[in-house]
């Protein structure tokens, strides 16, 4: 055994050295393994360390099976599981060291500020990752490499990774269980049986029993799904996945954290809702809701696409929602439209709410939902000045809150303060 | 030189030999335009469309692979053509790399056409450096297995960098020269890097192997490495990388009466300025700075609170802007790992600010080094004058603050103690009301 573990060492040991220093280096940049406790978010670049670990493992059988190398081991005192166990333990031994010396990359040159989250559990779910998703490319690499070796055993293993992803795609959408398992499963064991059986055959005949071995499994794994524990286990595993804290999309909390936007995920669609914090009274909102956001005294503006007429384009409509007691109450703000999406401004009371664009200001009463207009820019004129400087932005640039009864807002033409007093909106 | 005959007969056997690869790969191509494939083929599954380009770059890589592998061997043409035994090789090498270069402006060309004309130099650049990888792995190992599965991790790199842009529909919005030109400075560092190990391969045959393909590795690696410097700094054309992705922001009271601009100003570059209105009392203040800045809020009424941190500083700084004297002076500055605010302000969608209103506290979130789809969150005492980093988790969308704590809209909402920089889940109960 020593002896094949130096053959394999020698032959192996460009691929080990690489493998090893690609995920030392990827580590110590952050991107390879987890050290610190972050779950599943870790970089995507993590994937050249398995893909490392394959490329080693491809090259396993390869000096075997050519110039009849394969009779002449076999005609040695070493039988085939010594010749499999010696490939085998070198992989998993390099997969060993991989994590250790990752995790000792990591530990070291990670900056400063991300040590105080470095935890055991953090190094060991990231080890177990790692090192896992290793062995089994590894274990793979092997396995093609038993089937073709070299170039072909390469892209053998290309083209079984592309089905396979798209044949567990296609068991993830049907909610299969047993069909990628088994998938998985069928090349490790066509590789186990040919290394036991088909070291000295031909390559085509070595393709033919492996491809049928795949086929099999598949075949037995579709099957196997459409059994009721299937089905049954299936529930049961999701059922578990599932068991966490709800995760929610776009959580825009309120400036005083009293209310919360959130979209939650139902029948994989993503629906709207506003829930108040202090008892957790929630109510769903319009799905086609945009441009959603917080005003300073608790209010949530819309902005909602809206289809009126048959043959004529949608319309938008501005919405605001504000809570009263234990109920929800949403007024439209009228002739609206997309103003307050450049910007906006509250009143000093919370009261009303002054919305502009640049021909347009809009003032709102946010009790009663009425509006009026205070200031108007002369469309005609704007596209005159638009013609004559076309790279500048002419209109109502900005409008404030001067006093509760007196807004300001710069004139569209000459740039200057304009102040209009304001009398109450409810009065006629 | 080759005499014109025997170069002739030297392309005739290229082509017989290398016919199939340049058909595959322009059919592969041509079948690559989403728009020739049905939407029902494409609807669920948007990566189909991709694996006919990740295929040609790899079958590029084959191609260069198998044709460095092929250098050594003894040929038909070798034993009959009064050649030295490198200019064969030279000769294949360069047709080869033609035809690659051809066949990438004709893919390129006809997704130019069809989709975006930005393409077109990614696509030539990425079939190129596929076969120059290819090439010069398989000259370094001596195997054309060793330049195949080179392939392979460009493949995956190829996946990652070039099908997202591939699916956008188009790119309006960017100046066709400039995004032209950041793609080619982009990846000709990996194709001069390319181009410079063949040339030292052909050169070098009378030094040792060793010599030879440590020469090799030295020029690919410089190539890879110089092509990320200028991903990553210098990209585009005389233009300051950071003045381009760094957005203008405007920071307003609730009431419209105060107002913060941050401005990039057009010329001379890389300057901002800073410019504080007050529209009630009729005031303003202007500033100019070469850092960029984050607007972190308004801290009193005269008072702005701003954190910057230059791209290669180890450390970012917490400054307060004096409105009333126009004054900028530092507050604190903490240690934080270099680009970290570059990283956010690329990125709009990971990086969030806020100040709590009494002013003692702010929290940043910016992208973080420990994954794609992480942010870090960092809690800034303001008054104790330090900061640390107190969250990794997925990018939240907004921040807020609530008694002693600092709560996180992730996806899982997170509330941060102020005191201890303890994070833990918020709880959300959800009771539902009718309205």
């Amino acid at each position: 055994m020593r002896r094949l573990f130096w053959k394999e060492w020698q032959e192996r040991r460009i691929w080990i050295a690489i493998w090893l220093l690609t995920g030392m280096v990827t580590t110590a940049l952050g991107k390879g393994q987890d050290v610190c406790d972050i779950g599943w978010m870790g970089s995507s670049w993590m994937n050249i360390i398995p893909l490392m670990a394959l490329l080693t493992g491809l090259g396993g059988y390869g000096s075997e099976l050519r110039g009849g190398r394969a009779t002449f081991l076999y005609s040695r005192a070493v039988t085939w599981k010594q010749i499999l166990a010696a490939k085998l333990l070198l992989g998993l031994a390099v997969v060993a060291v991989s994590v250790l010396l990752n995790a000792a990359a990591g530990y070291l040159f990670l900056p400063a500020e991300y040590h105080h989250l470095i935890t055991l559990h953090g190094v060991l779910s990231g080890a177990y990752l790692v090192g896992g998703l290793s062995a089994l490319a590894f274990v793979l690499g092997l396995a093609g490499s038993l089937v073709l070796p070299g170039l072909a055993g390469g892209l053998l293993v290309v083209v079984g990774w592309v089905v396979i992803m798209n044949v567990l795609a296609l068991f993830g959408r049907s909610e299969s269980l047993f069909g990628p398992i088994l998938l998985l499963l069928a090349p490790l064991v066509g590789g186990f049986l040919l290394a036991r059986f088909g070291v000295t055959l031909h390559g085509m005949a070595r393709v033919r029993r492996f491809a049928l071995i795949v086929l099999a499994f598949a075949a037995v794994g579709a099957a196997l799904d459409y059994t009721p524990p299937a089905a049954y286990l299936y529930k049961k595993l999701n059922s578990q996945v599932g068991a966490g804290p709800e995760s929610y999309y776009n959580v825009l909390f309120s400036p005083d954290a009293r209310y919360v936007y959130l979209e939650r995920s139902i029948n994989r669609q993503l629906i709207p809702c506003l829930v108040r914090l202090s008892d957790g009274w929630f109510s769903f909102i319009d799905s086609s809701s945009y441009e959603n956001r917080w005003l300073e005294n608790g209010a949530f503006l819309t902005m909602k696409s809206a289809h009126r007429t048959v043959g004529k384009p949608d319309t938008e409509e501005l919405h605001l929602w504000q809570w009263q007691g234990q109920n929800l109450r949403s007024i439209q703000i009228k002739n609206a439209g997309s103003l307050g999406i450049n910007y906006h401004a509250l009143s000093p009371d919370g009261r009303r709410l002054l919305l502009g664009e640049s021909n347009q200001l809009l003032l709102c009463d946010l009790t009663t939902g009425k509006t009026r207009t205070p200031a108007k820019a002369s469309e005609t004129k704007l596209r005159i000045l638009y013609r004559r400087e076309p790279n500048k932005i002419h209109g109502l640039l900005w409008c404030w809150w001067q006093t509760n009864d007196e807004i300001g807002y710069l004139d569209p033409f000459t740039k200057k303060r304009v102040l209009v007093p304001l009398p109450a909106l409810s009065e006629p | 030189m080759l005499k014109p005959s025997i170069a002739l007969r030297l392309l005739w056997k290229e082509t017989c030999q290398a016919w199939p690869w340049y058909v595959f790969g322009a059919l592969l191509a041509v079948l690559a335009i989403p728009l020739m494939l049905p939407d029902r083929l494409i609807g669920w599954k948007g990566q189909v469309r991709d694996y006919p380009w990740m295929l040609v770059s790899l079958a590029m890589s084959v191609r260069g692979a198998l044709l460095a592998a092929q250098r050594t061997r003894q040929s038909y043409a070798a034993a009959h053509f009064s050649l030295h035994p490198e200019r064969m090789p030279a000769f294949a090498f360069a047709v080869n790399l033609l035809g690659v270069l051809l066949l990438g402006l004709a893919a390129g060309g006809w997704f130019a056409a069809h989709r975006d004309p930005l393409l077109l130099a990614p696509i030539v650049f990425f079939f190129t450096v596929a076969f120059l990888l290819g090439y010069v792995t398989a000259a370094v190992f001596g195997k054309s297995y060793a330049g195949i599965v080179a392939g392979i991790p460009w493949l995956l790199f190829f996946y990652q960098m070039f099908s997202d842009q591939l699916r956008t529909p188009k790119s309006p919005n960017v100046d066709l020269f400039y995004g032209t030109f950041d793609q080619v400075l982009m990846y000709s560092g990996c194709l001069v890097g390319g181009l410079l190990a063949v040339l030292f391969l052909l050169i070098s045959h009378r030094l040792p192997l060793i010599v030879r393909c440590g020469g090799m590795v030295f020029f690919m690696a410089l190539g890879l490495a110089s092509s990320m410097l200028i991903g990553n700094e210098f990209r585009g054309f005389g233009q300051n990388n950071d003045y381009y992705t760094i957005s203008a922001q405007r920071l307003a009271t609730g009431d419209g009466a105060r107002v913060v601009e941050f401005i990039r100003e057009e010329r001379p570059q890389p300057f901002y300025t800073l410019h504080f209105t007050d529209y009630r009392r009729g005031r303003e203040a202007r500033q100019r700075v070469t850092v960029p800045y984050l607007l972190l809020g308004f801290d009193g009424p005269d008072s702005l609170l701003l954190i910057g941190q230059r791209r290669w500083e180890g450390r970012m700084h917490v400054v307060r802007w004096r409105l009333t004297e126009n004054r900028v002076e530092p507050v604190f500055a903490f240690r934080i790992r270099r680009g970290a605010l570059h990283a956010g302000l690329a990125d709009s969608s990971r990086h969030i600010v806020s100040l709590r209103p009494d002013g003692r506290f702010a929290a940043l979130q910016l992208p973080s080094l420990l994954g794609e789809y992480a942010a870090d969150l960092w809690l800034l005492d303001l008054r104790q004058q330090h900061a640390r980093l107190v969250l990794v988790d997925q990018p939240g969308s907004s921040l807020a603050w609530q008694d002693d704590y600092l709560v996180a809209g992730t996806p899982v909402p997170k509330r941060i103690s102020l005191t201890t920089g303890k994070a833990g889940p918020f709880p959300i109960i959800l009771q539902e009301v009718r309205r």
